[in-house]
Parts: C-alpha cells; structure tokens; sequence
C-alpha cells in the first residue's frame, strides 16, 4: 500500500510542481537513490552466506526463465497486436522491449516512425509500472517466477527492489540473472525481427 | 555501472563484516526507505516529462492492450518455469 501510495504521491508532484526542466536531475536523484537500494539489497543478499551455491544450484532454470519470458512475451504482444490490429512485426518488437521502455521506444521508432516508438514506450512503460503497482498480486499469481517473468528487463535494477521487498531476498540473484540476459537480449530481437519482417510496416 | 558497483560493495560490507541483528535490521529500513524514496521519484519522472504526454495522445490504449498481454504471457511464462512457489527454496 505504501509503495503504491509512493508512486502516486510521485506522479502528483511531477504534475503539479515539476516539468521537463527537472528530469535532469531527477534522473540524477533516481540513479543514486537505486545504488543505495542495490546496496541494500547486495548486503542482504550476501548475509546468506550460501547464495552463489543456490545461484550455481539454480543455473538451468536461470538461463531457461528468461528465454521463456522472452518467447511468451513476444506471442503474447503479437496476439495482441493482432486484435487491437497493429502490424505483426511492430507488435511483436513492442512486446519484445522486456519493459525497457526507453531502449523499445528508440529502437521501434526508428524502425517504424514516432508513432510507433510512443506506442512502444507506452506498452513497456505500463509493463514497468504493473510491476512496480501490482507486484503482490503477480506474485500470489504466478509466483517468484511469474514477478521475475513480467518485470522483463528490469528485473536487474529498477524492479528488483520491489522483487526483493515483496517474494524475498532469496529471488535477488535469480532475478539479477534473468534481467541482465533480457537486457542482452532485447536490442538483438528487435532488430532480429525488423531484419526478418521488414521495418516501416 | 555505479549500480553494480553498489550491488558489489553491499555484498563486499556484507561478507566482510560479522553479522549482527543490529545493523541487519537498519540495513533493511533503509532498503524500505529508500525504495520508497525511488517510487516516489519514478511517480514523478513520469508525469514531470512532457514526451509521456505526448505520447498518450491517440491510441495509447492499443500500448496499454500490448503492454499487458506481453506481461500476462510472460507471468504465466516465469509461472511455468519455476512453478507457482514463493517462499519455497530457489
């Protein structure tokens, strides 16, 4: 509830006192305030003495839950696609962007015009704030995994804090893996599919 | 770079120093704060910048429609990879 209200406490200030002057240093404040929670979270993490066992123990599934996450999303984004009847190919990157929502939107944008890098930004912009808003819920749903799989990419920085606040801090490297090959993984897809399926459709 | 090396050195702290409940327990209020302190920052990312709002003009519900089914999927994706466990052994 507090994380939620923090969200919206933040998006209230951002429209009522804040502009595009401000995003400067508010990306500013906000790499430092993540290296103080990455802190945080890399002193829990190795309080538990056994952690690179359970990493080692878990490498299989570590490899295998990205690359699933990463095929799921890219059907799921084209089927959607399909019904709300965007172009396959500029669905099927849009739900490949993992919630990197700046990368997507650079890259589908240049592939398929302004228009089409908003509407990436926007798909993977509320994949993120899903996340960060509803994360007890995916959890219950579709366990540590299913919270891992839906933050995509951010599962390395801006959502791991909120992986580890609410599944445990036992999810961290998991998730730390997971996010870091969707990171890999996301410039190489999209450009994997406009080369395939063609750009300005 | 600056966030894996904070991830390191809170690793580093943590292994070199003798654990103590004390400081597990101010480890893990500052971890809330400060996460708190990060949404209410990211709140104000999104709405302080002008291209977010640009970009809701026309059909930003056909992204919200992408972006949730991509999520749904990749849910149900990491749901079948690890199970429906979350408080069991990793």
């Amino acid at each position: 509830m507090m994380m939620i209200l923090s969200v919206l406490l933040g998006m209230l200030a951002g429209f009522l006192v804040l502009d595009g002057h401000h995003l400067p240093q508010l990306d500013h404040l906000l790499e430092w305030v993540l290296a103080l929670l990455l802190f945080t979270i890399g002193y829990e993490v190795a309080q538990d003495g056994s952690w690179w066992v359970r990493a080692w123990q878990d490498r299989k599934r570590a490899i295998l839950l990205p690359l699933t996450v990463l095929l799921a999303s890219l059907a799921g984004g084209a089927l959607a696609g399909w019904v709300v009847r965007l172009p396959v190919a500029q669905s099927l990157v849009m739900g490949g962007g993992m919630g990197w929502y700046s990368m997507s939107a650079v890259l589908v944008g240049q592939s398929y015009g302004y228009a089409a890098g908003a509407l990436a930004f926007l798909a993977n912009l509320f994949r993120e704030l899903m996340v960060l808003l509803a994360a007890p819920w995916l959890l219950r749903w579709g366990g540590a995994g299913g919270l891992i799989g839906a933050a995509g990419a951010t599962a390395m920085d801006s959502t791991l804090p909120v992986i580890v606040r609410v599944a445990g801090s036992k999810w961290a490297v998991l998730s730390l893996i997971s996010g870091m090959i969707l990171s890999l993984l996301v410039p190489f897809i999209t450009l994997l599919v406009v080369s395939i399926l063609g750009g300005g459709g | 770079m600056l966030l894996l090396l904070a991830l390191a050195a809170g690793m580093v702290v943590a292994s070199a120093s003798r654990k103590s409940a004390n400081r597990q327990d101010i480890m893990r209020k500052l971890g809330y704060g400060s996460l708190l302190l990060l949404l209410l920052v990211v709140g104000a990312r999104l709405t302080a910048d002008p291209t977010v709002w640009a970009s809701f003009a026309g059909q930003w519900w056909k992204g919200l429609v992408v972006g949730m089914a991509a999520t749904a999927a990749s849910v149900w994706a990491g749901r079948l990879v690890l199970g429906a466990r979350w408080r069991g052994n990793t």
